[in-house]
């Protein structure tokens, strides 16, 4: 990448309103195909790790909550996991049930999330309009459970904080039942789109060695034949008390990154539809008191959106953790960027970057510049255009 | 969960210490520094096990580096355990082995202050190119000098 | 253009015949779900002026200013909303349930923090000999009720039963600092208490 004469380095940058989060990225091009890639993050670090040891343990829960906007309830999830682990007790089945019912309706609005990004930036502006307007009723869902539609604050160390009522559970299957229908529509016209398939089939492949070597998680691996689920993994909350399965694909490209997201947000509904059932009608505990948290240390994980995300506490007895350390699945799907845009060219790098759903608060800018003047040639707003401009010519040749 | 406290033990043999398996589903392995090269590349390689991440904290006389591997078919996690110098935290970087450990070790030199010896791309990470030298913010107050 | 397929069209149909989405708010009032998460408020009947929420307040939100000066102590306590994060931790630990609720009101923009900020105010009791807060006096009868008969066992709850039926001692008429052994059961602090129990001296007034 040094010293190729040709070589134009072109930097995503940091703040751009179309990327969800902040993240730069320089790419090193040689005329059209890309030859290297570099990562700098820490644009919206906000030193969470270090707060959360001034924090006693129940405030924790509503500080991880704001790690993320869009999959706010992973990190709570994880976070009670590990003081659950850490304390060795078991919580009431209620509560499981509830905390599966979240955490899939997370899951669904999430991927509508991606999918109309991704139909966004190859120049599908009805997908990202449908997409978005069918995640409304999802939102509206858990303005009745939990009252916000953002940061949840459900979650609760031995249990929840608030109960699913039962006159409010009709209502739920209703809007589930009308959620799955928009849901099969929208994936039916996607995939059986032939300019779409054309347009991301053998687009950014990622090879299980490339999986392996940086510890990608989530649809990420799934897509490319590694068969990796925490949910399935190490059964935890409801999913070992309903019937489910894990989506894998084989070729590791964009399409089967999409494929794979698609077809779990089906299979979310499956799982709250049984969780509903299991728990209309009947009573029970929603928590079990926990007041003090013993010495040692604990390690908890659940099965975000985005992967698997992970969280670490060593505790002295004391009222707030001594270590606590978070990792986002992001963190080991991003660099894989070095494996995946090698060899491509510059109109599908858009498309390549969004496939990775990338969570890390980060609006960037992308710039392109000629590393000999360096001039700055084009920026993220060319770059979509340009993506655009390439799945219109794939258009008339099909 | 005996299966795999056997398997790890036999595979490392002397260089793995109280291996215990501390709360539901979680080993800790103590392994010395000068070892960690080694163990690492049989657990990554030889045993299959998937990188997850690793974390460093500050103790009262010494700094500990937790290295977690996933063992997903057996649902356990085990974590290999290193203790490093208080004045002079210095450790072998395992970048050759897993590429994509780079990053974590950044940040684990910045924010603590642990130099990983063999590091291709030591740059900041998270912290600005003109962050003050000696400053490691995750460093605690109260063992400091 | 190719043919575009059915199931596509009739959503396309049905989205160009169908009002948007969206609420129509400000031009139409809007009401949330009955569990939405609002602006807390504090109601003066049921708040006792204990402290709990200050003390769990997730976000420091909460001020609890405890004015002891000029024989008129007040305890105050403030919630401001912009630094509130709607978590719910302070309806959750109110010790008696009445005293901080949130609301369903989420229309909270200003211009003067005044308008929308939520505060309530208590007497306080303190010692009389060197003035250290022992606690608001609405606690302190809210705690008596409820344990009842046990409460002539503690002098402060007692002295406060005796000022609820106007029963005064001779030396609250007078005004003489507590300095004997019979000065315990005045509204002394735990420390006071122990120097009229240990000392038990006479002293000049």
């Amino acid at each position: 990448m040094k010293n190729n004469k040709k070589t134009v380095i072109v930097p995503i940058g940091p703040y751009h309103p179309l990327l969800e989060e902040p993240e730069f990225f320089a790419l090193y091009c040689d005329g059209e195909k890309i030859v290297d890639v570099e990562w700098q993050a820490g644009y919206n670090h906000r030193g969470i790790e270090k707060l959360s040891e001034s924090k006693h343990w129940d405030q924790v829960t509503f500080l991880v909550e704001r790690i993320c906007g869009i999959c706010s309830t992973s990190h709570p999830f994880a976070y009670c996991n590990t003081i659950e682990n850490l304390i060795g007790m078991t919580i009431p089945e209620r509560a499981k049930y509830i905390r599966s019912i979240i955490g899939e309706l997370e899951r669904i609005h999430s991927h509508l999330l991606w999918m109309g990004l991704a139909g966004h930036f190859l120049g599908y502006n009805t997908v990202f309009m449908w997409a978005w307007k069918y995640r409304e009723p999802v939102l509206d869902l858990f303005e009745i459970i939990s009252g916000n539609r953002n940061h949840y604050a459900m979650f609760k160390i031995g249990g929840v904080r608030r109960n699913i009522e039962n006159e409010d559970i009709p209502k739920i299957r209703k809007m589930l039942a009308e959620i799955k229908g928009q849901l099969e529509m929208l994936i039916g016209a996607v995939l059986d789109d032939p300019v779409l398939t054309a347009r991301l089939k053998n687009v950014g492949v990622l090879t299980k060695q490339d999986i392996k070597n940086f510890g990608s998680v989530g649809p990420v691996a799934r897509a490319s034949g590694v068969d990796v689920d925490v949910r399935r993994d190490e059964p935890y909350a409801a999913y070992p008390l309903v019937e489910w399965s894990v989506i894998t694909a084989k070729n590791g490209d964009v399409l089967d990154k999409a494929v794979v997201r698609l077809s779990e947000c089906l299979e979310a509904v499956k799982i709250i539809t049984q969780c509903l059932d299991a728990i209309e009608g009947k009573a029970g505990e929603i928590g079990e008191e926990v007041r003090r948290v013993p010495e040692g240390e604990g390690i908890g994980r659940h099965e975000a959106p985005r992967g698997e995300c992970f969280h670490y506490i060593r505790s002295d007895g004391a009222n707030s953790p001594v270590r606590h350390k978070i990792r986002a699945p992001s963190y080991t799907n991003v660099p894989t960027f070095k494996a995946s845009c090698i060899g491509q060219t510059i109109s599908d790098v858009a498309i390549i970057l969004a496939g990775v759903d990338p969570c890390y608060c980060c609006t960037e800018r992308v710039a392109v510049y000629d590393a000999g003047k360096k001039k700055k040639l084009y920026d993220f707003q060319h770059l979509v255009e340009l993506s655009k401009q390439k799945t219109e010519r794939i258009r008339k040749e099909i | 969960m005996k299966d795999i406290i056997g398997r790890i033990q036999s595979k490392l043999g002397d260089r793995g210490k109280d291996i215990k398996e501390q709360t539901n589903n979680r080993v800790y392995v103590s392994v010395d520094r000068k070892n960690i090269k080694e163990c690492a590349k049989i657990l990554f390689e030889d045993m299959d096990a998937r990188y997850i991440v690793a974390s460093g904290m500050e103790n009262f006389d010494s700094f500990e580096i937790l290295y977690h591997f996933g063992f997903d078919k057996e649902s356990a996690i085990v974590s290999l355990r290193v203790y490093l110098d208080k004045d002079n935290p210095e450790i072998d970087t395992l970048t050759d082995i897993i590429p994509g450990i780079s990053y974590i070790e950044r940040e684990m030199w910045e924010l603590l202050g642990i130099n990983f010896k063999g590091h291709p791309n030591m740059k900041h990470f998270l912290l600005g190119d003109d962050w003050e030298k000696g400053n490691y913010p995750l460093r605690k107050d109260k063992y400091e000098k | 253009m190719k043919k575009p397929k059915i199931r596509e069209l009739k959503e396309a149909v049905k989205g160009i015949f169908s009002r948007p989405y969206t609420t129509k708010f400000p031009y139409q009032p809007h009401t949330p779900p009955p569990r939405y998460r609002g602006k807390p408020e504090y109601y003066e009947e049921g708040c006792v002026g204990c402290g709990a929420c200050f003390q769990v307040c997730s976000a420091n939100a909460i001020d609890m200013i405890d004015n002891t000066e000029k024989g008129n102590p007040i305890r105050t306590l403030i919630q401001h909303p912009s630094k509130c994060i709607f978590c719910r931790e302070c309806e959750r630990n109110c010790i008696t349930g009445e005293g901080i609720k949130l609301t369903q009101r989420f229309d909270i923009a200003y211009v003067d923090e005044e308008d929308v900020l939520s505060s309530v105010k208590h007497k306080l009791i303190t010692c009389l000999y060197c003035g250290t807060v022992i606690g608001t006096e609405k606690h302190l009868r809210w705690v008596l009720k409820r344990i009842g008969n046990l409460g002539f066992a503690q002098p402060v709850l007692l002295s406060q039963l005796m000022e609820e039926l106007q029963v005064k001692t001779e030396y609250e008429e007078k005004g003489v600092p507590p300095i004997q052994r019979t000065d315990m059961l005045k509204v002394v602090c735990p420390k006071c208490r122990r120097i009229a129990f240990i000392s038990d001296e006479k002293k000049e007034k």
